[in-house]
């Protein structure tokens, strides 16, 4: 099958998928992507208006942070996305047995990860009209590098990322050396998934705050903004025509050891159980002995099929704290950016929480758990990670922030409307 | 047509399947029996292709599904269990979806293999919305689509109404009768006994027995239980007693 055509069927499944979901949901992506680009520009015109005349410049600044921080928070999810539409899809088990192409299967991902980043890069054009507008177009214009900085990254390099972690994954070669040097300490195969597309998304989150001086007036990291340039865009493009060249390789074999991790009657016995944080945590705060089995049984398998969180979230906590020792000049740009991004990370995985295989809502609806308890225990996972990123990363930023008030504001903002983010995205089951 | 050699699948230290032999020939029609966990469901995975197995090979006419993994598959037809359908085709794009990863023609009429088994009716309905008897005939539709020269069954025709059990074995042997080798796993030993030509029994990952020909005829002419008395024979009780 050619990848038009598995693209095109693709997209009619999806499209169904979407109505049939309603709401928010079935409106064109386009459509939502200049709503919050809307929303984003009102925010930075709303901030110029107000600043009063000797205010302008740190104002235009934070204004510019703004921008900045909703372009990490968006491509990061974009890249991290990467593997969900490479490998971890719905019928990954049916295509596994399929005579479809590697690189028909690489294309249908690279297709949709494009837009995505498209999605992403039309509601931060949008915000940066505003900075046209009420900064200097001039500094709008600078802003399109990141911008396509951005977009290669989402577009080109997750996808990359995702493949070449599969091959990782898909290698018993690799996974045995893998194993050799884990020692006594051996992940779960499919945590390459996220391994490499996390490390992708750091690279496109540095070079992205990298260019951040240089967009309004200053001096570029290295002296040379063509040098930042040259690798944001080059490094993606090259990486996805090396994907381009092996998918027919790595995709099929990946995508069938993916889905057959996926059924536990198949796997490979890779059995978990809740950290001891987790079970600490569930014991005190879920009383309801339902929502306590729920949030147990969760996390036992999400440790097995999404174990990302646990080492990236550990990984941000890490970078905050590097942030609070060195007091880099954007201060609150580099903290903010990577505490709203592992925020953003959280509540993407909580969600994750509410769909096979982690939940099976119709064998849920059979047992003696209320709906009620069941939601307790998703909300009270992702309020356990929002809660550990702001406490461990969030309080160390406040404390060694140069601007300790308008640090602690954001970074209350950010955890308050997190949690209550976490409260509605958990709530229909 | 199907030749396995010495196939073996570990899930960690376990052993799914231990060196299994097996040969199909065109036209032939292969129940496989064995207790739950048997391995019957993880050696229809192999062969599909849907599985890495730890050791052996897997040829349909001599093409190896490691060598030429895209053109050993479009010749395989699979039903798992449950069956994968895509929840938001109908019946009949889901078919055609499936049809045309196999190499089938855009224009490809899938309504008469539909009136086989008695799904004509149904065409145009989402797959989310059929009933648990409908989902297993459109995937064993899905798993005749595309002229597939290997059919692989897991457990497609339990949860059957009598008349679909008819239509599907009738559309079965006309699929044999086309050339296609099949390999059903089942636990309904009545329609082993009605539709193969050949049983085997496998038992913690090992072929226990391959029961064919003359063999199979005289076994049948004791009357009906002596499959299942085999069958008892040969298999251990759940839990590891014998």
């Amino acid at each position: 099958m050619r990848p038009s055509a598995l693209i095109r069927w693709a997209n009619l499944e999806e499209r169904r998928r979407r109505q049939q979901k309603g709401g928010f949901q079935a409106l064109p992506g386009v459509i939502v992507s200049v709503f919050l680009g809307t929303l984003l520009a009102v925010e930075i015109a709303r901030r110029l208006l107000m600043a009063s005349d000797s205010d302008v410049v740190p104002t235009a600044i934070a204004a510019s942070n703004l921008w900045f921080a909703a372009a990490v928070c968006g491509y990061l999810v974009g890249v991290f996305g990467a593997s969900f539409r490479l490998f971890w899809r719905r019928d990954s088990k049916l295509l596994a047995s399929l005579p479809v192409p590697g690189r028909s299967l690489f294309a249908l991902a690279l297709w949709r990860s494009q837009r995505v980043a498209l999605h992403v890069s039309i509601a931060l054009a949008c915000g940066l009209i505003a900075l046209g507008a009420f900064v200097d177009w001039d500094v709008a214009a600078r802003h399109t590098l990141p911008l396509a900085i951005g977009f290669a990254g989402a577009a080109w390099l997750g996808p990359a990322a995702s493949l070449a972690a599969g091959a990782i994954v898909a290698s018993d070669k690799a996974q045995s050396m893998i194993a050799n040097m884990g020692g006594e300490f051996q992940a779960p195969r499919t945590t390459w998934l996220s391994i490499l597309p996390g490390l992708a998304a750091t690279a496109v989150a540095i070079a992205l705050i990298s260019c951040a001086s240089w967009t309004l007036g200053g001096r570029p990291p290295g002296g040379s903004i063509m040098l930042v340039a040259g690798l944001g865009l080059g490094i993606p493009i090259v990486a996805g025509v090396w994907a381009w060249t092996k998918a027919d390789d790595i995709v099929p074999a990946a995508v069938r050891e993916v889905a057959a991790l996926d059924q536990e009657i198949l796997a490979h016995i890779e059995r978990s159980t809740p950290s001891a944080l987790e079970r600490g945590f569930f014991g005190v705060w879920l009383r309801n002995p339902g929502a306590h089995k729920v949030a147990i049984k969760d996390a036992s398998l999400a440790r097995r099929r999404y174990p990302s969180p646990y080492f990236l979230i550990p990984v941000g906590i890490v970078a905050l704290w590097i942030v609070a020792g060195t007091e880099p000049d954007a201060y609150l740009a580099w903290g903010g950016s990577i505490l709203a991004g592992l925020v953003v990370y959280a509540l993407v995985m909580a969600r994750r929480y509410m769909v096979e295989p982690v939940e099976i809502p119709s064998l849920l609806r059979t047992l003696p758990i209320s709906p009620q308890a069941a939601i307790a225990a998703k909300t009270g996972a992702a309020q356990l990670r929002i809660g550990l990123i702001a406490a461990l990363g969030g309080v160390p930023l406040i404390l060694r922030a140069p601007d300790f008030a308008g640090t602690l504001v954001f970074v209350a903002s950010v955890t308050v409307l997190a949690l209550a983010a976490s409260q509605a995205w958990c709530r229909r089951l | 047509m199907l030749d396995v050699e010495s196939l073996t699948v570990h899930y960690g230290k376990r052993v799914a399947v231990d060196a299994l032999d097996l040969s199909l020939q065109a036209g032939e029609i292969v129940a496989m029996l064995g207790p739950n966990g048997a391995g019957k469901s993880t050696t229809l995975l192999a062969i599909a292709g849907a599985l890495v197995p730890s050791a052996g090979t897997i040829k349909v006419d001599g093409s190896s599904l490691v060598s030429a993994p895209l053109k050993v598959r479009s010749r395989i037809g699979f039903a798992d269990q449950p069956p994968s359908l895509y929840e938001f085709y109908t019946v009949e794009e889901h078919l055609a979806f499936v049809g045309q990863t196999r190499g089938a023609d855009e224009a490809t009429d899938y309504t008469p293999l539909l009136a086989d088994l008695g799904l004509a009716s149904i065409g145009k309905r989402l797959c989310r919305e059929l009933s648990f008897g409908m989902r297993q005939r459109v995937g064993l539709a899905a798993a005749l689509v595309g002229g597939v020269d290997v059919v692989l069954l897991d457990e497609t025709l339990n949860g059957l109404d009598p008349r679909a059990a008819v239509r599907a074995r009738s559309a079965l042997s006309k699929a044999a009768e086309g050339g296609a080798a099949i390999l059903m796993s089942t636990h309904l030993l009545g329609i082993a006994e009605r539709l193969c030509q050949r049983i085997l029994i496998m038992d913690q990952g090992l072929l226990k027995a391959d029961v064919s020909g003359s063999e199979l005829e005289a076994l049948l002419a004791k009357g009906p239980g002596a499959i299942e008395e085999l069958y008892l024979s040969l298999v251990s009780e759940p839990g590891g007693a014998e």
